[in-house]
Order: C-alpha cells, then structure tokens, then sequence
C-alpha cells in the first residue's frame, strides 16, 4: 500500500476532483463534494481497491486521508 | 372444515434458515402446524433454528446453494414438499463506479441463480407435489432505488420477472409461485447495511416508512399465507411489504 496511490483513488472515489487536486493532508470531510454517497465510494473502492471493510464509523474517526491510510494499513496486515 | 390459514401436513423447505427471515419462516411454519425442512450454510445456526423449532418432525441439512455438487446432494435428501421458501440472500453496496464483474456475478450468483436452479432440480427430481406453493423472498429494492443498490436491486427483480413465468409453467400442476417484496426488516442483513451507511441514515431513512421498519415477523407471517391454502387463487404476484413506503 502506498499513500500516493492511494489519494488518486481517494480522488477517484470523490465526483467533481480533479486528479492531483488532494494530498495526504487534506481533511477530506471538509471538501465542498463530500456526502453519504461520498461515503458510501470511499467505502466501496476501500473494498475494492484494497480487499479491506470499512465501516462507516471507522471512517468517521479520521480527519485526513493520511489518517484513513493509517488506519487501513493497520486493518490489511 | 379445515382452517385453510393452517399448513397442517405441509412440509415446506426454507433456504437461508439459518438466520433472518428464513428463520422466522421456519418458526411461523412450525408454530402453523407445517413441517420445515431447513437449509443454510450455517450447520451452528442451523441446528439452532430447529432447536427453537415446536414439534420434532422438522429436519435440517446445511449446504452452500452456490455449489453445484452441494444443490445435488441436498435435492437427493428431500422429502415430498408441499412448498419452499427461497430466502437466502446477499446484500453489498456496490455504487456504479465501483462495481466489479466479480462482485456482480457473486450477489447473483447467490440471490438468482441459487434459487431458479434450486427450483429447476427440485422439479426435475419431482420432489414438488401437485398444488405446491413456491416462494420467493425478493425485495422492494427490486422496485424502487436507494444509491449503491444497483446490482442488488437487479437480482432482486431478476426474481420477480422470472417468478411470473415460473407461475404460468407451473399452473397446469396446481403450483402457485409468488415473491414477497419486503422494505426495511430488521435483520443481520439490515444490521450489516447500517455500518455502511451509518445509524443516523438509518433512523433518517426509517421516518420515511408510515409504519417504522418491518420485523422479520411481518415478512413471514404473510409466508404462512402464501403457503396455505387461503391464498390458492394467488399466482405469479409480488407481494410488497413495506410499513406504507411505496404508497407515498
């Protein structure tokens, strides 16, 4: 895993951003396209991408992505 | 005269017995005086289920549907059934950008393919009785959308749409086949959907229902009906169970 591909997923994930618009820092629950669906991408390219549950309250409990990409790591081992 | 609400002398299978609605299906059959015979992946579970089960002429046989040699061996045990009750299902949220042929042939795999060819050796083993009610358990998703459900809203209507035609094929036996559309039940199902979408969606989601969430109760008591003969002259239909959702 690795945090650079990752935020191009996370990207990916979120409608209307443009591909190197977001970094490791950036709190994603403050972007103008954040929603429940939004949520509900993140969850499903976690799933998909990584072969890793998310559940929303997990989700929750990060403020960046960095924070997201912590937490997933330590989910995959 | 006998009540024909009661299922008195009826053996009927129920897959997914192990949990949710199938299980309440075996207890509302039992409780009505029907013989269940249970079927899930769960052997645990499964005999859990029985054991909650009044009576004693009820019998259990854990397999996984989705394997060819698993569907076979069970068909071979059956008794003679007077009907079944096609529950066991699969939920995922798959919104459209990341749905993957894998994924997609998996939910219906387990949600369509399972239960028609279930049906289709059932038939063929003529293990089905003259005047046999078939049910199917699909879902009000099948009808109307929520975000992500595009694959599970497929299969579910994948049921319906072959269900009808099951009904007038099998008309000429005195078989009846019909689904039961359920909205929101509270079930394992519903408990895994809510940590995906979070509890407050959900309790956001459930002032939307005139009548609140359903309990597996409501879908299997009107399971007994369509398996008894009180509802003899109901063919090819679905059902639809929702607290009020879709009259709005």
């Amino acid at each position: 895993m690795n945090i650079d591909d990752f935020v191009r997923h996370f990207e990916g994930a979120v409608d209307d951003v443009a591909a190197g618009s977001l970094n490791p820092q950036t709190r994603f629950r403050d972007l103008s396209q954040w929603s429940s669906l939004v949520a509900l991408n993140i969850i499903a390219m976690v799933d998909t991408e990584y072969g890793v549950e998310l559940s929303v309250e997990e989700l929750r409990k990060c403020q960046s992505i960095e924070e997201l990409f912590q937490l997933l790591s330590g989910k995959k081992k | 005269m006998n009540n024909p609400f009661e299922l008195t002398g009826r053996t009927i299978l129920v897959t997914g017995a192990s949990s949710g609605i199938g299980r309440q299906c075996c207890l509302a059959i039992a409780a009505n005086g029907g013989t269940v015979v249970a079927t899930g992946r769960s052997r645990e579970r499964l005999s859990e289920t029985l054991r909650s089960l009044p009576g004693d002429s009820h019998a259990g046989f854990p397999a996984d549907l989705t394997r060819a040699e698993e569907l076979d061996k069970l068909v071979q045990q059956m008794p003679q059934l007077d009907g079944i009750v096609h529950a066991a299902g699969v939920q995922k949220y798959l919104p459209l950008k990341f749905i993957s042929g894998q994924a997609l042939r998996e939910m219906l795999l387990v949600n369509y393919e399972a239960p028609v060819l279930l049906t289709q050796s059932l038939l063929k083993h003529k293990a089905l009785r003259s005047g046999a009610s078939i049910l199917f358990i699909s879902s009000l998703a099948g009808l109307t959308a929520v975000c992500g459900n595009a694959i599970y809203s497929g299969t579910k209507a994948a049921l319906m749409a072959s269900a009808r035609v099951m009904a007038l094929e099998l008309a000429p036996q005195r078989m009846r086949v019909n689904c039961i559309a359920p909205g929101m039940v509270r079930t394992p199902m519903a408990q895994q959907m809510a940590t995906v979408v979070s509890a407050e969606q959900m309790a956001a989601h459930e002032k939307l229902y005139p009548l609140g969430f359903g309990r597996p109760e409501d879908v299997a008591n009107v399971g007994v009906f369509l398996l008894s003969d009180a509802s003899r002259w109901i063919t090819g239909q679905t059902l639809i169970i929702d607290g009020g959702f879709s009259c709005q």
